[in-house]
């Protein structure tokens, strides 16, 4: 579904991304864990699209199309979902009025019938039910005045909402008490199915005793080092990334 | 020119005083006030504040005959004494010699522009600056260099000005702070004179790059002295000043503090206190002028008024066309303590881009009553705990001041003036 | 994600949607100003002589003063010789008596402005009094609100009609020699609205009146004057549009409320009148004076505004807040595009006990527009425990437009409690990725922020005003991009 190729990215002169790689099929789960710095949540932007970051060489490939060529808005409708580390504030903009019209750009864009708000109502109330999330989420401005878990269960609600294809979750995690960690996983857990990937952008192993990967990559300076199954990030848990790094040294 | 002064008396005044190299300056002043207006309440920036009664005092001083008077002020009589700083004492345009010697082993040199210009600019925009720069007995150079000692910070006392009279003097003050330089200075206004008196002072500081300053400003004068202090500061590449102004003394104070930011990565913090008591005027005008972007100021001004006190604050923050990731911030708070107190606040922006940050809060209002409840409920005279809320109140800025060993002497000052107030 | 300036440029660019010149001939006086103009005003409406001697006094005292010029706008000076002071259509002689009378290429300019006004009375429940150039044509809903005894009629016909009210209440609030353009206002103004609601009664429905500007060279200088009396209610709105014109053309307003015990009056005002074009040619000066008095204790008076029009905006609608316990409020937004200016604020003074005042701003600058907010809060020493809250909010979007705020606070009054709050951004970069990673185009985005960055005045707009307000919010910035 998705295939990274030896990608390199840099803010100004300073080299992020130096030659990262990877191939990710329908129906995964990817785990990609590394230190603060490594370079995950820069990979994540740049698969969304977000052109702060200059892309020096590399090739990313998305249901056979060159990512590179499309607009962030052109990528999330074609399916591809980021669930930010810092969702931004909007304030004043309704949570629902956003929905709608993320889902209807979505809907005109694939040549289906726009979602009137009656039926948008209904379905994104129990979309809220089923994720077990407070209803007021939906008039409130979006993240006005949201706790970092609110936050992140806003980003599940959307994600859920939308239906992407592949799921990118930077550091959905951090911040997180263990209920809304919980509220979290059972979202993706209830949103990963065969025809669909899910990458999970992660700094601690404690995300996934909830959401069980397919793999496991250790990203470090720009490129991933090693590659793994579960075991793998419990390991890293015991060694630490420091160890993890000497060791390729 | 206004009718306030009488030209053919400045003229006259002027010439009794040192010419040197100031001679073509002092013309030029004098040639200034011939086309210009000394402010009034006409004028949008001195609505609030009159001070024509000032103009009487310094008209009243040009009749005198000249009667120089040495100086009798004792710095220990006047908090200089109580902080340890290198105190650079100045009587009718004159330094103590042995004081300017010790200085230059730390770097600091010390001039009189009378004697040695050296092409520095002395600052003549308005009329009170002209009118400054045709009475003044002489301007300071202070140069800070490079390597510079900063182990203890530098005092600058200014010992009213008695060339012309008792009744008004007229002090300037360059302060030109190196590359790299990191200082700290200390201006006090704290020599009281117990009769009217106008001091017309400013102060012109210009950082240089890489260099840091703190500034602490002390005005303690007498219930009968007015202030009419001009500074005006430009910040080089990456210098970085932090200024607080504390106003507890005098009749009527106005302070116009500018802050021009010149290049990038500069950055201003200007705070100040103001607590002004019974037939007491306290005016802070200051503005922050970003020419350049990636600069930031950011203004804290904190007031508490007792008695009849009036107080201004205007704080200004302009940002140009091109000044992009300017962040600019203006805060003034203000306690009302008493039937007829007064405050008149404006915080300003002029924004002329859209990569900005900027913000501006204004407060006005009363202690907390549940606080002095509290305190109250567990034994505290209601007058103790207003004052200990007050002080708290006060204490983010006293906070800000990097310079420890004026602390102590700063908080006794403030306690007594608080105590003052709430009786 | 910054989008380059050529495409900022040309999304910015959206042309004034109500521009045209509708062509019905007009009886106007020769332009230039004198006594002679004032007398002739004055006899055409067949003034009672306290209404001309009201006149000449303002024209006398008029003659003495400057032009102000303390606001941050710039213009070509003004030639008040050069205006005509009064342009009434033709048929003025034999005026309608009912819609069906009504001359049907004035329909069909109101039917192009988006305003039916028929259906738009009948099916909006609306009272609407139009008014064409400087004279009221046509007044609906007379009856019903007659029943009330709510009297809702042109200016003119007030001061025919009801002279007692008017002697006791005109220049009431803004006095004739408050400043250059009511001393103006108050010598040749044309006609205007006047309403009053009596004791205890809350009006049946909203009333609006509809603004327009035609003919070239004319000023115009409408006159409300509204009166709640004692525990009454109502809500008034107004909104205006005017025909495209290349040549500036003044409008210098005034506005009087009047609130007495226990009385509310809720005031609202969409503005969209033509701005000028992209190099700032041609649009309106909105020289408006507009205040309100809250006289009787427990009284309330709220300025609701949605400024998206004219040429330059100068408009301070203010509160005087007298009564013991009465309340101000003001809400705004103002938005300005290309070479748009605007100068806008409130003044909310506090006189009485336990007054209290709101004041919520949000400025919108594009192009290389200039929108100042000036606000001032005073509080009198004998008014004690005063309480203002301000929040003023401006939104930048494009690099070469300003966004200024001088607010005036001053206090004599130790129990008072002020607090003021204002903030200067743009449309973060941040924002536009995160709308567009959720598949939102960047000109829906804008538009979805900017009426989220106003949200807090438009739901204090009445429903089909604030539906409208939102729509023009988007045509004037259509796809302005930060």
């Amino acid at each position: 579904m998705l295939e990274i190729k030896n990608l390199h990215a840099k803010v100004g002169t300073t080299n992020i991304l130096n030659g990262l790689s990877l191939t990710i099929k329908k129906g995964e789960v990817h785990a990609i864990m590394g230190p603060n710095g490594s370079g995950k949540s820069t990979l994540a932007r740049i698969i969304a699209g977000d052109d702060s970051y200059d892309v020096t060489d590399g090739e990313i490939h998305y249901k056979n199309k060159n990512l590179m060529e499309l607009s962030p808005e052109e990528r999330s409708r074609e399916g591809i979902f980021l669930g930010f580390q810092y969702p931004v504030e909007i304030p004043g903009l309704n949570n629902s009025q956003f929905l709608k019209a993320a889902l209807n750009a979505k809907r005109k864009y694939l040549g289906i019938e726009e979602i009137d708000a009656f039926e948008f109502l209904k379905m994104a109330r129990e979309t809220i039910k089923r994720l077990e999330i407070d209803p007021s989420f939906l008039n409130r401005g979006v993240n006005e005045g949201f706790s970092g878990g609110e936050r992140k269960r806003n980003e599940i609600l959307q994600m859920t909402m939308l239906e992407p294809n592949i799921a990118i979750l930077d550091e959905t995690d951090s911040g997180l008490d263990i209920d809304a960690l919980k509220v979290v996983a059972k979202g993706v857990n209830e949103f990963r199915n065969q025809d669909n990937a899910v990458i999970l952008v992660t700094h601690y192993q404690r995300l996934l005793e909830y959401i069980k990967p397919d793999k496991v990559h250790v990203l470090s300076e720009g490129r991933i080092i090693r590659s793994g199954d579960e075991s793998l990030a419990k390991e890293l848990e015991k060694t630490g990334y420091i160890a993890e790094k000497e060791s390729k040294k | 020119m206004s009718a306030q002064i009488s030209l053919e008396l400045l003229a006259s005044a002027t010439k009794k005083l040192t010419q040197g190299e100031l001679s073509e300056t002092r013309s030029n002043a004098l040639s200034n006030l011939r086309d210009s207006e000394m402010p009034s309440t006409k004028n949008e920036e001195w609505q609030y504040t009159d001070i024509s009664s000032v103009f009487a005092l310094c008209e009243k001083s040009l009749h005198e005959t000249s009667k120089k008077v040495k100086s009798t002020v004792k710095k220990e009589n006047c908090i200089a004494g109580e902080i340890d700083a290198h105190w650079i004492m100045i009587n009718n345009g004159t330094i103590d010699t042995q004081e300017v010697k010790k200085l230059r082993k730390i770097g600091v040199y010390v001039s009189l522009l009378s004697k040695n210009l050296d092409n520095t600019e002395v600052i003549i925009d308005d009329s009170l600056s002209s009118l400054n720069a045709v009475l003044m007995s002489d301007a300071i150079k202070i140069t800070i260099s490079s390597e510079a000692e900063n182990k203890k910070p530098i005092g600058i006392l200014f010992d009213n000005d008695t060339s012309l009279s008792n009744h008004a003097s007229n002090f300037r003050c360059i302060l030109e702070v190196k590359n790299n330089a990191n200082i700290s200075i200390i201006h006090a206004h704290t020599t009281k004179i117990n009769a009217p008196h106008f001091t017309n002072s400013v102060v012109q500081i210009n950082l240089g790059k890489n260099s840091h300053v703190e500034y602490l400003k002390l005005q303690n004068y007498s219930p009968k002295q007015t202030l009419i202090e001009k500074s005006i500061i430009n910040l080089d590449l990456n210098a970085s000043l932090n200024y607080t102004s504390v106003d507890i003394g005098g009749q009527l104070t106005r302070a116009d503090i500018v802050i021009n930011f010149n290049d990038k990565h500069a950055n201003a913090i200007i705070n100040g206190v103001y607590i002004a008591g019974q037939n007491q005027h306290i005016d802070n005008h200051i503005s922050a002028n970003h020419y350049i972007g990636s600069t930031q100021s950011s203004q804290n001004f904190y007031g508490v008024i007792g008695g009849n006190g009036r107080c201004v604050f205007n704080g200004k923050a302009l940002v140009c066309e091109g000044a992009i990731g300017t962040n600019a911030n203006q805060y003034n708070h203000n306690l009302l303590i008493s039937e007829n107190a007064e405050i008149n606040t404006k915080p300003e922006l002029e924004i002329y881009n859209d990569d900005v940050k900027c913000s501006h809060g204004t407060t006005v209002g009363q202690l907390d009553k549940n606080a002095l409840f509290y305190m109250q409920s567990r034994g505290i005279d209601e007058d103790i705990a207003q004052q200990l809320l007050t002080k708290t109140f006060i204490t983010r800025i006293l906070n800000g001041i990097k310079i420890p060993c004026v602390k102590n002497s700063l908080e006794n000052l403030i306690t007594n003036k608080l105590q003052k107030l709430s009786r | 994600m910054s989008a380059n300036k050529e495409e900022i440029n040309s999304l910015i660019e959206s042309r004034y949607k109500h521009g045209f010149v509708t062509d019905i001939e007009s009886d106007s006086l020769p332009p230039g100003l004198n006594e002679d103009v004032i007398r002739a005003i004055s006899a055409r409406k067949n003034e009672p002589k306290f209404m001309l001697d009201w006149r000449l006094k303002s024209y006398k005292h008029w003659l003495k003063l400057n032009e102000p010029n303390w606001a941050h706008v710039d213009y070509t000076p003004i030639n008040y010789q050069d205006i005509s002071y009064f342009s009434a259509p033709k048929s003025d002689a034999d005026r309608p008596k009912s819609l069906a009378e009504v001359d049907p290429k004035l329909l069909e300019t109101y039917d192009k402005l988006g305003i039916p006004l028929h259906e738009r009375a009948r099916l909006a429940g609306v009272a609407v009094d139009a008014v064409f150039d400087s004279v009221s044509i046509a007044t609906t809903f007379k009856k019903k609100l007659s029943d009330a005894g709510v009297i809702f009629c042109p200016f003119s016909e007030a001061v025919t009609k009801h002279p007692e009210l008017i002697k006791k209440y005109l220049g009431s609030v803004v006095p004739y020699r408050d400043n250059f353009f009511t001393a103006l206002n108050s010598a040749v103004f044309s006609d205007g609205s006047f309403v009053y609601i009596p004791k205890g009664v809350r009006c049946p429905m909203e009333l609006s009146t509809y603004f327009r500007i035609n003919a070239a060279n004319t000023g115009q200088f409408e006159r409300t004057l509204i009166i709640a009396d004692e525990g009454s209610h109502v809500s008034y709105l107004e909104g205006c549009t005017a025909p495209m014109r290349d040549e500036n053309q003044l409008h210098a307003a005034v506005v009087e409320l009047v609130a007495l015990k226990d009385a509310e009056i809720k005031y609202s005002t969409v503005q969209n009148w033509y701005p000028g074009d992209e190099e700032g040619k041609g649009g309106i000066y909105n020289f408006v004076t507009k205040r309100g008095d809250c006289r009787g204790a427990n009284s309330k008076i709220s300025w609701t505004q949605v400024e998206t029009g004219s040429a330059i905006t100068w408009k301070y609608p203010s509160c005087i807040l007298r009564g013991d316990n009465s309340i101000g409020e003001f809400y705004s937004v103002a938005v300005t595009n290309n070479r748009q200016q605007a100068d806008t604020g409130t003044k909310m003074i506090h006189i009485g006990n336990n007054t209290k005042s709101t004041i919520v701003s949000k400025g919108i600058s594009a192009g290389r527009a200039q929108n100042a907010y000036r606000g001032l809060v005073r509080v009198m020493p004998q008014a004690n425990n005063a309480r203002n809250h301000t929040q003023c909010d401006s939104l930048l979007i494009g690099g070469d437009c300003g966004a200024h705020t001088f607010p005036y606070i001053e206090a004599k009054n130790p129990s008072a409690i002020i607090e003021h709050e204002a903030t200067t951004s743009k449309i973060s970069e941040d924002q536009l990725f995160y709308c567009k990673q959720r598949g939102i185009e960047e000109e829906d985005a804008v538009n979805m922020i900017v009426n989220g960055f106003c949200k807090d005045v438009f739901k204090k707009l009445p429903m089909e005003f604030a539906v409208e307000a939102q729509a023009l919010l988007n045509v004037s910035l259509e796809g302005a991009v930060g």
